[in-house]
């Protein structure tokens, strides 16, 4: 079945994030502000457990903040517990190799239900 | 110091620009174009006793080696005619010009006296040598001490044809040059589309990474001076985010050969992986504006027994178009284009490296009778 | 999508190659024999992911699908994939212990290792031996986290 039950609505509030497995995979699953995304739990350089690192926002200095160091996305940003690879939860892609980008897996919220398709 | 004329007809086919000659500018010689009361002291230096690379204030360095009887004397380039002549006996077509004595300016202390020499280095250049010989091309100095008047005479000398790049001297400069207290100077650089060009010598000083007392001969000095400046330096304009902030800024680092640039790409690349939150300015990878806006001067060119595992180094540090033929005439290590020229590489990379990258770098154009 | 070498040994006429579109029937065969299925729809569904994605064989003994090893990509370079999850290797219960799973394995590493992808781990139930030992010759090796790894950046 493509669809996986992960766990309740409930088990993940804004801001939370958790690793479930799926079959053989580790997925990571977050919920953004109110809307979920879920991660493979391998990182792209070492294929260490990213997705049991902490999310939160990143840094940016560049012509659009005045040059000015800002502190942007918070909530969103997955940093792998290894060596520290930043990647955007919402896009997948990895902050430091931008042509890098993880697969995104579809997450549905039905019924309070949870589920990933694989 | 004879050459000989086979290594020039074997090259005479290609336009030869070397990226990093010297003159010898004494006190005496700067002296009329130094503004009072400065001139004054420069004429006192004058009159003291003819040293190289050791002069008070001039070129002040902490010289700890007993001489040895056999070494070779320290050869000097007087005059633009000298120069044109040397150059010329080397198979070379154009040089471009850095000083002798003041490769050591950057750790003079006393601010308007620095800012006034580096005034009078860069009209002597102008008139005693550049506009003397055309084939001549200047770096002009840019004064750490002073950055904001150093980038109102980077504004002075912009238009001028025959300035064609920014000197920073690099021998004992502190701060390194990513310090923002420099931004003037790169401001300045970049906005009058002249690349700028790290160089250093061998210095003893406190500041970082020249404290060379520990080694008892120069031997290991030698090892260590020019890449561990060009590595520091090279180190602090990328954690300012120099090439993001400045991104039409070029700019080449000299005199420290090409095998420390593929470590240094790899390590700074490996390490923004963990720290980019720390260098957020850096869009791409380190690695990548340094393949895009960096270029690295071939002297003192390594010398493997396996002539291909240079070439190779030359790919791992992006290829041909990243490098600049330098010989650093007439000093004691310099380099014969011929080192360069029997590399295993196609024609077209030897042309890259042994002029056209320079012609494109510094907008100058071939030089006549002979087409790119 | 060209066929890769036919496998005299240990399987006679055994052929591999990459899974694509044609192959949908036989998946279905291959899920059917083994009692791997759900209702049609979900089979197609689950099918053609795999059948898109570029990193799933196909083995055949002749036109007779026989086993499938199924992956995906778990992150991409360019859009091209770069590390990808095996997600299950299956062969029919009557062509078992004649290494179609390990010619399976053999035909991904081939493909692997021309650049397709930078690396593939899976994982299975520590305690099954057989698949630990399928694993260790294909050229998995043991990871931190429980996975094994398969590199094929390291030439």
């Amino acid at each position: 079945m493509p669809e996986h039950h992960v766990g309740s609505e409930a088990d993940f509030p804004p801001g939370a994030h958790r690793v479930v497995k799926v079959r053989n995979i580790e997925i990571g699953v977050f919920n953004v502000a109110g809307t979920f995304y879920a991660l493979p739990n391998v990182c792209t350089h070492q294929f260490g457990p990213l997705c049991e690192g902490e999310v939160n926002g990143t840094t940016a200095c560049n012509a659009a903040t005045g040059w000015k160091f800002t502190w942007v996305r918070e909530g969103e940003i997955i940093t792998c517990p290894w060596h520290g690879l930043e990647f955007d939860i919402t896009t997948g892609q990895c902050l430091a190799q931008p042509k890098v980008r993880l697969r995104q897996y579809p997450v549905t919220v039905e019924d309070g239900e949870v589920k990933v398709i694989l | 110091m004879t050459t000989t004329v086979s290594g020039r007809s074997r090259t005479s086919d290609m336009v030869i620009v070397d990226a990093d000659v010297h003159v010898s500018d004494t006190p005496g010689a700067l002296a009329p174009y130094c503004d009072m009361p400065w001139r004054m002291s420069l004429e006192e230096l004058g009159q003291g006793p003819g040293r190289y690379l050791d002069i008070p204030a001039f070129a002040p360095s902490l010289k700890l080696d007993p001489p040895i009887p056999g070494t070779p004397a320290p050869r000097s380039v007087r005059s633009a005619a000298e120069m044109r002549d040397g150059l010329s006996a080397l198979g070379i077509d154009i040089g471009i010009l850095f000083p002798d004595n003041l490769l050591l300016f950057a750790p003079i202390p006393n601010i308007e006296y620095a800012t006034a020499l580096s005034h009078a280095y860069n009209r002597w250049l102008m008139e005693e040598w550049l506009l003397r010989e055309p084939d001549l091309y200047g770096a002009l100095l840019a004064c750490p001490q002073n950055p904001q008047d150093s980038a109102a005479e980077i504004e002075r000398y912009a238009k001028e044809d025959k300035i064609v790049a920014v000197y920073l001297p690099t021998a004992g400069v502190n701060p390194l040059w990513g310090d923002r207290r420099y931004d003037p100077i790169l401001a300045a650089a970049e906005a009058a589309d002249l690349p700028v060009l790290l160089h250093s010598v061998t210095l003893v000083s406190p500041a970082f990474p020249c404290q060379l007392d520990q080694f008892e001969n120069h031997y290991a000095r030698q090892m260590l001076s020019h890449s561990f400046a060009m590595m520091a330096n090279l180190v602090s304009i990328m954690h300012t985010g120099v090439p993001a902030r400045y991104p039409k800024l070029r700019i080449a680092f000299t005199e420290a050969g090409l095998a420390w640039v593929p470590y240094m790409m790899w390590r700074l690349d490996k390490y923004y992986n963990e720290y980019r939150r720390l260098v957020p300015f850096l869009e791409k990878r380190p690695s990548e504006y340094m393949k895009e806006r960096m270029w690295f001067a071939t002297q003192p060119i390594e010398e493997p027994d396996n002539a291909s595992d240079l070439v190779e180094t030359i790919a791992h540090l992006g290829g041909p178009e990243r490098v600049l033929f330098a010989s650093d005439w007439p000093h004691h290590d310099f380099d014969h284009p011929r080192a360069i020229t029997k590399l295993p590489m196609s024609a077209e990379a030897k042309r890259k490296i042994m002029g056209e990258n320079a012609l494109e770098l510094f907008g100058i154009p071939a030089p006549a009778g002979k087409s790119v | 999508m060209a066929d890769q070498p036919i496998y005299d040994e240990p399987t006679r006429a055994l052929t591999v190659r990459r899974l694509g579109p044609r192959d949908l029937p036989g998946v279905r065969v291959i899920a059917a024999a083994s009692c791997r299925h759900g209702d049609a729809a979900t089979m197609e569904t689950v099918f053609a992911a795999y059948l898109d994605s570029g990193c799933s064989f196909i083995a055949t003994i002749g036109e007779e699908p026989v086993g499938w090893l199924l992956a995906q990509p778990i992150s991409y370079c360019d859009d091209a994939p770069l590390t990808v999850w095996v997600d299950d290797v299956l062969v029919r219960p009557e062509h078992r212990r004649r290494g179609v799973a390990a010619a399976l394995y053999l035909a991904f590493g081939a493909w692997a290792h021309g650049g397709a992808v930078r690396a593939a781990l899976t994982r299975f139930p520590s305690e099954d031996a057989a698949a630990r030992a399928l694993h260790r010759r294909a050229g998995f090796a043991a990871h931190a986290t429980g996975a094994v790894v398969w590199r094929f950046d390291d030439r």
